[in-house]
């Protein structure tokens, strides 16, 4: 509906196939968002251009960045941020609240049975090969045993709502997973774009998940201290994540180090060069993949890493978060198990249900794969950000054939999901409430005990019609608030 | 602090410093021809012989003119001795450790590196240099007023501090250097000699030092009271002298600070006791050298300390 005019009308606003978070049928509010919509309908259409431009202000005035790498230069662009929030209703959080701690134990009890005794492979409730073939296994992991059996610390689960409601878990990011440092920022851009809307919702607040983090973190340090030595360990400047990295780091007063500020003694703990000495540190919270951690280990050619890192880890002098090897449960394919493993592991009942998934190294499933190729979902089963998916009811005829094309080459590669109808969000493109897909990004952590943050990251595709929410690939972001209802 | 951050923030406040003083010796050289056209060749190789890039320049050019040289010293990427590649290389280290410094300072080099980009070329001509060069100093300068009033007296600010005090005491010694050339130490040049004094004075001119000079200093400017002035005042702030004591105390406040510490009172003692009538009538040439050298070891030790640790 055009701003000229000078109120927003919600009875126009309009209606897609998909469900919106916040408007139901004949404009009428969803519970929880009442207030909400009367205030932007009270504003006109100027206001709310104001407050857009005061929103990209403090985006550029606090430095609210990500990098973006194109055209072989590196670009530090701002952060794409709309200002109308998400709600979600405080009865509906605490189930997903349960559902995810439910879901990382379930994960950790998993990745550390992969690297000892394998029950879950002999008792038969997930084939080995599936899991060996992926890739993800490290046979330096094999043995170790890290503080309360938690392999997994902190992990990002990308949530979708479908159009029957229920909110499906989409993927299991375990190995540095990011976006944490947006929510908590753009709660703070929220703060200054409504203050008087905060005032009268009861939104819970998510500005603690450092300190979290830090306990998190504190609590698998191999020595017993008040004050452990933890450090955020970045790949650099040019990582797209990194002003997340300096923020994490900030926020928790660790040191951000780069591999080279690191070095693994003769007595195997490792220290970071200050201009004191070396200092021991107990914990890295690592961004760096498994890969480039140590290059006496994995890749011989990295630079980012530290050598003898992974002995270090190994005599449990020095905690890594996550822990490597993690990444052997973070695969599209362990995922489809991840119900299987609450059952196996946990005797209960996931609380949170998966997206049904079809394996391509399945002939029979393979099959209906390729011949419901326009209308599926199909994505590469090692691959993040976004890249290299298929989505069918919108792909033209050549991108379906590369990609039977590529299935056939590579099965085990690929694994294929019914659409699911992302919900919508109204969305400010340029002087229009849109209807615009959003997936949803909580962090779990798991240390010593349990966290899960209020709400998480809201991710927005801000093309119409787009099924695409990464920020890599032109998505946006929305602050997500539970509130009681 | 992690080494790496200290050692960044060095080479930060060197390559800031580095910037203002070449804008600033460029800006006094390019007026000073005006009085002596006869001499412009000799100033532009001498402006050379400052920053230390006699080899690499003339492994490009045939000779050192004009054109050639303002060039070299204001846009040439390719050479560390440009005010654009300071620029750059500030930046760059700037940008590693933007989470311990003042974020206004980071956006104004951040700014200023992109606007020397996009202007420096621009700035060649005689027409728009010496706004262009009026620029840098003055944007190098807010960017150390923000760090001496915005930063905790940590130590972040101390290796910053070093930074700034390592590079202007080599850039004066390198400066007073081109004065052994009008003194006639062995090195004169005939078209030069004939200008001593207006010499002397652009040799305060360039380190802004002419004022400070002439409240402190009575008498005409010569030789033997601009070198005494510019080696062994401890109160202004390019001087020798004073840049040494800034070092004493910064030194003093960082830990293990035992070795650069020691070799910084004997470049005191050793400053503080020379004699610069002597040096003038010969020496002085030598004496700068040696001192050059010192400064470069103090760099060294600085860097093994605090920057290169021995596992």
């Amino acid at each position: 509906m055009a701003q000229t005019a000078l109120h927003i009308d919600w009875r126009a606003y309009p209606r897609t196939a998909a469900l919106d978070e916040l408007v139901g049928p004949g404009g009428r509010a969803r519970p929880p968002a009442g207030a909400l919509l009367n205030f932007l309908k009270r504003l006109d259409g100027a206001e709310l251009h104001n407050r857009r431009k005061a929103a990209e202000q403090a985006v550029r005035a606090l430095g609210i960045t990500f990098t973006v790498y194109s055209d072989g230069a590196n670009i530090d662009r701002q952060w794409p941020f709309d200002i109308i929030p998400r709600i979600l209703r405080a009865s509906e959080w605490r189930k997903v609240e349960a559902g995810l701690a439910q879901r990382l134990r379930a994960l950790n009890c998993f990745i550390d049975d992969v690297y000892h005794r394998q029950h879950i492979f002999r008792d038969r409730v997930i084939p080995a090969e599936v899991v060996m073939a992926a890739g993800n296994y490290r046979d330096a992991c094999a043995g170790v045993r890290p503080a309360h059996g938690v392999w997994a610390h902190i992990c990002g689960s990308d949530l979708v709502r479908d159009s029957d409601g229920q909110l499906y878990v989409l993927e299991d990011n375990l190995r540095v997973p990011s976006g944490v440092s947006y929510m908590i920022e753009n709660r703070r851009l929220t703060k200054r774009v409504f203050p008087e809307l905060l005032e009268a919702y009861q939104v819970t607040p998510v500005g603690e998940y450092p300190a979290q983090l830090f306990d998190t973190l504190a609590s698998i340090s191999p020595r017993r201290s008040e004050t452990p030595e933890i450090v955020v360990l970045t790949p650099g400047i040019y990582n797209s994540a990194y002003f997340e990295h300096a923020f994490l780091a900030q926020q928790m007063g660790a040191e951000l180090v780069e591999g080279g500020d690191l070095e693994v003694g003769d007595d195997d703990c490792v220290y970071m060069r200050t201009v004191r000495g070396l200092v021991r540190v107990d914990v890295i919270y690592r961004r760096v993949d498994d890969a480039f951690l140590d290059p006496e280990c994995f890749r011989k050619d990295s630079l980012l890493g530290v050598p003898g890192l992974m002995r270090a880890w190994r005599l449990g002098k020095v905690a890594i978060a996550n822990a490597p090897g993690t990444g052997v449960a973070d695969d599209k394919v362990v995922y489809a198990y991840v119900p299987d493993m609450i059952r196996y592991y946990l005797s209960e009942e996931p609380l949170l249900p998966n997206v049904p998934t079809y394996f391509c190294h399945d002939p029979l499933q393979r099959q209906h794969v390729l011949q419901n190729l326009d209308k599926l979902v199909v994505k590469p089963t090692n691959e993040s950000g976004g890249y290299g998916i298929l989505i069918g009811p919108t792909a033209s005829r050549a991108a379906r054939a590369a990609c039977a094309e590529a299935i056939r080459a590579n099965p085990r590669g690929h694994v294929a999901q019914p659409v699911v109808s992302l919900s919508t969000a109204p969305t400010l493109l340029g002087r229009e409430l849109v209807p615009c897909h959003v997936d949803l990004r909580p962090f779990c952590l798991q240390g010593a005990s349990s966290y899960v943050t209020a709400g998480g990251l809201t991710r927005v595709a801000m093309r119409k019609g787009s099924l695409v929410v990464n920020s890599s690939q032109g998505g946006g972001s929305k602050d997500t608030w539970v509130v009681a209802d | 602090m992690l080494s790496r951050v200290a050692e960044r923030l060095y080479w930060l406040a060197r390559y800031v410093e580095r910037a203002e003083n070449t804008a600033r010796l460029v800006g006094v050289n390019a007026q000073l021809l005006l009085d002596m056209p006869e001499a412009v060749n000799a100033l532009w190789e001498s402006l050379i012989e400052i920053l230390g890039a006699h080899e690499d320049f003339f492994a490009q050019h045939g000779k050192a003119t004009e054109r050639s040289v303002v060039r070299y010293v204001l846009a040439d990427q390719t050479t560390q001795a440009s005010i654009a590649s300071a620029l750059r290389l500030a930046r760059e280290n700037a940008r590693t450790v933007r989470e311990v410094l003042p974020s206004e300072a980071w956006e104004l080099i951040n700014q200023l590196q992109m606007e020397v980009q996009e202007t420096a070329e621009h700035a060649l001509a005689r027409r728009g240099r010496q706004a262009f060069l009026d620029r840098v100093v003055q944007q190098c300068q807010q960017f150390s007023g923000m760090i001496m009033t915005t930063m905790s007296r940590r130590e972040p600010f101390h290796f910053v501090n070093l930074g700034w005090a390592v590079e202007r005491a080599d850039m004066t010694s390198r400066i007073l250097d081109v004065g052994c050339t009008y003194a006639g130490g062995g090195r004169g040049n005939h078209a030069l000699l004939d200008h001593e004094s207006v010499l002397w004075m652009n040799v305060l001119l360039s380190l802004s030092a002419y004022q400070m000079y002439r409240q402190q200093m009575r008498g005409r400017v010569e030789g033997r009271s601009v070198v005494g002035f510019l080696l062994q005042d401890t109160a202004f702030p390019h001087a020798i002298a004073c840049c040494l004591d800034t070092l004493e105390a910064t030194l003093g406040a960082l830990p293990r600070n035992g070795a650069p510490l020691r070799l910084n009172r004997a470049l005191v003692k050793q400053v503080a006791g020379a004699d610069p009538s002597a040096l003038v009538a010969s020496g002085l040439h030598e004496f700068l050298d040696q001192l050059q050298g010192e400064l470069g070891r103090l760099h060294g030790l600085i860097q093994s300390t605090w920057f290169r640790l021995a596992g």
